[in-house]
């Protein structure tokens, strides 16, 4: 019973901080930390639900017109992240081009180094160090005897 | 909890605006669906989505401004 109410507590406390960074992403779009890619789903997604709203309860002509106040400004909202996105107020440009490279090679980059790191608590450090020694320690044999044969030659005069 | 947080550690002004925002928005929707006659109605929700709208799009213009600034502070620099 009592890791039942565990496992029910964790998955609350995981399904809970999840939506809690989704939000934080979403809604503070020209906070800390801007995107585009929430600036422009922010503007599609109430454009979408003021369209609806005004679209369910207004009659033709009036709904029509408030239709078309909303579409204005989701333009004018376009075009003014365009111009943020020329001023390089977001963080990462090159999103709006790739955003699915872009989100694979974050991923990537986030779980590599917890890879190394859980494959260095393996014992697999020693190998890795002296795999990046040995060439080292090549290249200090390849330039000890040339200082040897300078520090030689006037060992040799004397 | 955190979306409380990043909200608390937002700019005063990015507060205030984002509060205005969502009230007016929430109005709007909230008066185009209440049971008033057309022409009131019509009137109630133009005002405060011109309200809203408005203050979002002084919002980015605002936005625009700083990231302008900024942007020529580092091309200054």
């Amino acid at each position: 019973m009592s890791a039942d109410a565990v496992d029910e507590d964790s998955d609350t406390a995981t399904e809970e901080s999840e939506p809690s960074t989704f939000l934080d992403g979403i809604e503070f779009l020209t906070g800390e930390d801007p995107s585009a890619g929430s600036f422009l789903l922010v503007v599609g997604m109430v454009t979408c639900v003021f369209i609806a709203g005004f679209q369910l309860t207004f009659p033709a002509p009036i709904s029509w017109i408030l239709t078309a106040l909303v579409l204005v400004v989701a333009v004018i909202s376009f075009i003014i992240g365009a111009i943020l996105d020329i001023l390089d107020y977001f963080d990462t440009p090159s999103d709006d081009a790739r955003p699915a490279d872009t989100g694979v090679e974050v991923v990537e980059s986030q779980s590599s180094p917890d890879v190394a790191e859980s494959q260095s608590g393996d014992g697999r450090t020693d190998e890795t160090r002296a795999a990046e020694t040995q060439p080292m320690d090549a290249e200090q044999v390849d330039l000890d005897p040339v200082d040897t044969r300078q520090g030689d030659a006037p060992s040799d005069e004397n | 909890m955190s979306t409380l947080d990043a909200f608390e550690r937002l700019n005063l002004e990015t507060r205030i605006q984002y509060g205005l925002m969502g009230i007016f928005g929430t109005l709007c929707l909230i008066a185009a669906a209440s049971p008033l006659e057309l022409l009131t109605k019509a009137v109630v929700v133009s005002v405060l989505f011109g309200f809203t709208g408005g203050i979002w799009i002084s919002h980015l213009v605002q936005i625009v401004q700083r990231a302008a600034n900024r942007k020529q502070a580092a091309t200054g620099q």
